[in-house]
């Protein structure tokens, strides 16, 4: 039976919103956040009752006491926290380190205190959301499967593939259900770091054209978040364990993204371009396995999910 | 300037044999190992004080730097043993290397990694120089293999190099006792069968302890960069190893004909039947394996002489090229 008590890390995060908003659908949500605040509906949704906020900082040993006494063997615990940096290409030292403290010390405790949970199994599955940096630079042009090589180039992904390395390692001393999620750039409102989508999104709001470097041919896979969310849903619902790539299943290109912008604020013309040294890879996903052992569907057109995140970015106060 | 090379973990299993060839060659030694280990440089690299650049200026430009420090753990793989070890395995080896860039300019690291950062599923033989995907699921494997990753990308960021050298299972004077070959070892020479779990149809691979110290110290003398396998002459059945620990006991004049015994009512303990491509170490690090049966006889008299940790070196001739 699928399980109707819910443990979420990293719940007040862009994911963890949309991440409670759809377990609180289904039972009982713990929602563990670094402020204990409870976490805000997502975009456009009324916040449902059933959601009880828990402060817990992941980065100190006391979160693994902390969190054991929510756990049991009826609870699906879903590990979101970590932490990404400003931008995760050529992170230094200083990123490092809290990337090791969060992303990868962050899981251990998380994964002890299931393993320290009175019950046996400590929690009913551990879903843990993994990134597409582990894989690096893809070898060929093939869609990048989950058997194929990881070799992450970022300290980010490095410390999200050790996570999963313990995940693993846990599930296997453990006997206990684990799936990890490799997950893209996740978009939809909210969104705020600095990458293709939003920042195209941020220039049509603005009136501007948005800037593409290089010809933008480059393919990069990009998910809504509120599919992110059906996906975790998917994977505490599925017997399934093990890892499974998720995205919305399309190729995009750079530039694809970046006309698709212009297009959700209804303006003409073509994006700026402006030249580019950086070297030129695609990435794209094969999410198969995701729709067929977690049943997994995703439902947002790239356009329906741009027009909504420009629905709310309008409401934003001007930065 | 005499040539020094900083070496962590410096009083375990490997430091020990890694002294002695240093001492053999005429290079200085500064032995990082935590408070009341006798090391040179007493420093618990997992402590949240560990202050890696107060290291590098106390120690000044070494030739080099040698990695060990790391506990095998056998418990869990997330709990605070797990997650202490990891700081040691993981995050010290790249505070240390990058202190010394910051305070004595470009140095080589070598980083003593394991053969447990391939799980089961690898191409065989293995080939070192494919980055290892998924690790043994346990907390020692999967530490290193973060710790590789993530000196690859330093590297990158530093414009420096390193060398990896993979470990198969390393024996020899000086291993804990509950290893495979010590208790085959201890059996034969106590006159008894060594009993070999399963069919001992398993294949493994065994690096004498002073072998992986020495493609260690040439790596480091080299400055050596990529990753390399430190492994035996060739991979063997467990019931052939246990085979070789019987003639190694006649060596020393114990029991002649003893024959291991298989006990196919007890599964073997989880294995990863692999086998190690060993002759990039050959090419660069002009690299010999000593024989089984040498090592073996090594070790065999070490445990019949009472196998105290600090008389391991005395059975352990120095490997030169």
């Amino acid at each position: 039976m699928s399980p109707r008590r819910f443990v979420v890390t990293g719940a007040t995060g862009h994911m963890g919103r949309s991440v409670v908003h759809a377990l609180a659908g289904l039972g009982d949500v713990v929602a563990a956040s670094r402020s204990g605040a409870l976490p805000e509906p997502p975009y456009g949704e009324t916040r449902r009752g059933n959601v009880r906020p828990l402060a817990l900082d992941v980065a100190s040993e006391t979160s693994v006491a902390a969190l054991k006494a929510e756990l049991g063997p009826d609870v699906a615990l879903v590990h979101l926290a970590g932490w990404h940096p400003p931008r995760t290409a050529g992170t230094g030292p200083a990123e490092r380190a809290q990337l090791l403290a969060t992303n990868v010390l962050g899981t251990l405790r998380v994964l002890e205190a299931a393993r320290r949970s009175a019950g046996a199994p400590g929690v009913a599955c551990v879903v843990y959301a993994s990134t597409f940096e582990v894989y690096g630079i893809p070898e060929g042009s093939e869609p990048v499967l989950e058997t194929d090589r990881l070799n992450p180039v970022t300290d980010y992904g490095a410390t999200k593939l050790s996570g999963e390395d313990h995940l693993l390692a846990y599930a296997y001393e453990e006997q206990t259900r684990v799936v990890a999620l490799r997950l893209p750039a996740i978009y939809g409102p909210g969104e705020i770091t600095a990458r293709a989508l939003p920042n195209f999104l941020r220039s049509v709001s603005r009136g501007e054209r948005p800037t593409i470097s290089g010809t933008g041919a480059d393919l990069r896979d990009q998910i809504h978040v509120r599919d992110a969310a059906t996906a975790v849903a998917c994977a505490v619902a599925a017997e399934a364990s093990g890892i499974f790539n998720v995205a919305d299943g399309e190729r995009h290109s750079i530039l694809s993204l970046a006309e698709a912008a212009m297009q959700v604020a209804g303006m003409s013309g073509e994006p700026e371009r402006l030249p580019s040294d950086r070297p030129s890879y695609a990435f794209h996903m094969s999410i198969e396995q995701a729709r067929q052992k977690l049943g997994f569907a995703p439902r947002v057109a790239l356009v329906d999910g741009m027009r909504e995140q420009l629905a709310w970015l309008r409401q934003q106060p001007p930065s | 300037m005499e040539q020094r090379i900083l070496v962590t973990g410096s009083q375990g299993f490997v430091g020990k044999h890694l002294r002695a060839a240093l001492s053999a060659r005429g290079i200085g030694m500064l032995g990082a190992d935590v408070p009341g280990s006798g090391a040179e440089l007493p420093v618990d690299l997992a402590s949240p004080e560990f202050d890696a650049p107060a290291l590098a200026r106390a120690t000044g430009p070494v030739h080099g730097v040698i990695h060990l420090a790391a506990r095998i753990t056998r418990g869990s793989s997330v709990d605070a043993q797990a997650r202490t070890n990891l700081v040691t395995i993981a995050d010290a080896p790249l505070r240390i290397w990058e202190a010394y860039h910051e305070a004595h300019g470009a140095t080589h690291l070598v980083y003593c990694s394991t053969f447990k950062t391939y799980g089961p599923a690898s191409v065989q033989p293995i080939d070192p120089e494919k980055p290892p995907q998924r690790p043994d699921p346990h907390s020692y494997g999967s530490a290193k293999a973060l710790a590789e990753r993530l000196l690859r990308i330093a590297a990158t960021r530093l414009g420096s190099g390193f060398a990896v050298v993979r470990p198969t299972c390393i024996y020899g004077p000086g291993q804990h006792l509950h290893n495979a070959i010590p208790v085959f070892l201890r059996a034969c020479l106590d006159g008894k069968s060594p009993t070999v779990f399963g069919n001992g149809q398993a294949r493994r691979d065994d690096v004498l302890a002073s072998d992986l110290a020495y493609c260690l110290l040439e790596a480091s003398l080299r400055r050596t960069v990529g990753a390399f396998h430190a492994g035996g002459e060739r991979g063997r059945s467990i019931l052939e190893v246990a085979e070789l620990c019987c003639r190694a006991a006649e060596r020393l004049g114990g029991p002649t004909g003893l024959k291991p015994v298989l006990d196919a009512g007890r599964p073997p303990k989880w294995w990863l039947d692999q086998s190690f491509d060993i002759s990039s170490t050959k090419r660069a690090l002009d690299y010999v394996p000593t024989p089984l049966l040498e090592g073996l006889v090594q070790e065999a008299e070490w445990i019949s002489a009472g196998a105290q940790p600090e008389t391991s070196i005395a059975h352990a001739p120095v490997r030169s090229r």
